[in-house]
């Protein structure tokens, strides 16, 4: 029991670290910051726990399976935040249509609401500013961790039989 | 004893169950997206994921069986190991979901299509745009029945996306003032 109040305590303080700084100031590079209060949390609590000699509420043994917990709610939540920072299609689709109430929508009604200037355009330059893609004569090409990155996700498709549809 | 001199608990063999329980998850995946089955991808993402369960409690009841722990303990592990393969799995259910509807992955495919050459913006849009998005959003929507279509008009189905909306919409207000 201790290592599971644990593991759901060092989760919650990295989420209240997280808001409390976002309330401060949000950062520039989002992920990047969340990467920063998620991995750093654990490091007190650690030098903490190793100070506590003869009081182990913890045994070595319960490290590993509150490291696997930690790091896969870290990840849930990092894969949560990606929703909550850029609005997604379906997302908006779904907002018109509950705003619009019994009446509903038609698809040219839904078509101002899902754009070029709001989904497409943003997510060209999210790739050029992430890296993955570099400007030159002629248009775009893939960088190196582009390449990386289009090459795993086309072997992905491969393995688990997916069809895109975006 | 510092907990640094004490013997490695057993405990640790633990993570062996969300572990194989994810293995069993991805593993399944692969098998059923082989099959000739007329199930869509949410379905088969859904029966990985519970074989993967079944792996997990199978795993974790045989080995805290073997373990001298009281039954706080034994809750308290439990949870712990299915929360991680909950996690894991969300993850992977992700990982899936990202191939079939991320547009800067498909972006991304375009460019390697085309990779050394490079590609033109124009080229790009035709190929990934807003009308083509728009049209097969709608279609995974209807399909999946979180909307219904009378005449010309689109109406929504409350439901999990409906609720998956409304709370990002409240972090969003929270964490980002907007």
């Amino acid at each position: 029991m201790p290592a599971l109040i644990v593991s759901l305590a060092l989760f919650i303080s990295a989420l209240t670290a997280h808001i409390i700084w976002w309330k401060v100031r949000v950062p520039r590079h989002q992920t990047r910051a969340l990467l920063v209060v998620f991995g750093l949390t654990p490091v007190p609590a650690s030098l903490i726990w190793l100070a506590t000699e003869g009081r182990p509420a913890l045994a070595m043994g319960d490290l590993p399976g509150m490291a696997l917990f930690y790091a896969g709610a870290t990840c849930c939540y990092l894969i949560t935040y990606a929703g909550v920072e850029e609005v997604s299609p379906s997302l908006t689709i779904m907002s018109a249509l509950e705003c619009a109430g019994t009446r509903g929508c038609t698809r040219a009604e839904l078509a101002a609401e899902v754009t070029e200037e709001r989904f497409i355009r943003p997510r060209l330059d999210a790739l050029k500013r992430e890296g993955l893609i570099q400007a030159m004569a002629g248009g775009c090409r893939l960088t190196r961790p582009g390449i990386r990155i289009a090459r795993l996700a086309t072997a992905l498709a491969c393995a688990f039989g997916i069809h895109e549809s975006a | 004893m510092s907990p640094l001199d004490q013997p490695a608990a057993s405990p640790a063999v633990l993570t062996a169950a969300p572990l194989l329980g994810l293995a069993t998850d991805v593993a399944m995946q692969v098998i059923l997206a082989r099959l000739p089955l007329t199930v869509g991808h949410l379905r088969r993402q859904f029966i990985s994921f519970g074989a993967g369960l079944v792996v997990v409690l199978a795993v974790l009841w045989l080995l805290l069986r073997s373990l001298p722990l009281g039954p706080l303990d034994r809750v308290g592990y439990s949870v712990l190991h299915l929360g991680s393969y909950a996690f894991g799995g969300f993850c992977f259910f992700n990982v899936i979901n990202l191939n079939i509807s991320s547009l800067r992955i498909r972006m991304l495919k375009a460019y390697l299509q085309q990779h050394p050459r490079p590609l033109a913006d124009e080229v790009l849009m035709a190929t990934c745009s807003a009308a083509g998005m728009l049209d097969s959003r709608l279609q995974r929507l209807l399909d999946g029945g979180q909307i219904t279509r009378s005449g010309d008009r689109f109406h929504p189905r409350p439901g999990f996306v409906t609720f998956i909306g409304g709370l990002f919409a409240h972090l969003r207000r929270l964490l980002l003032g907007r």
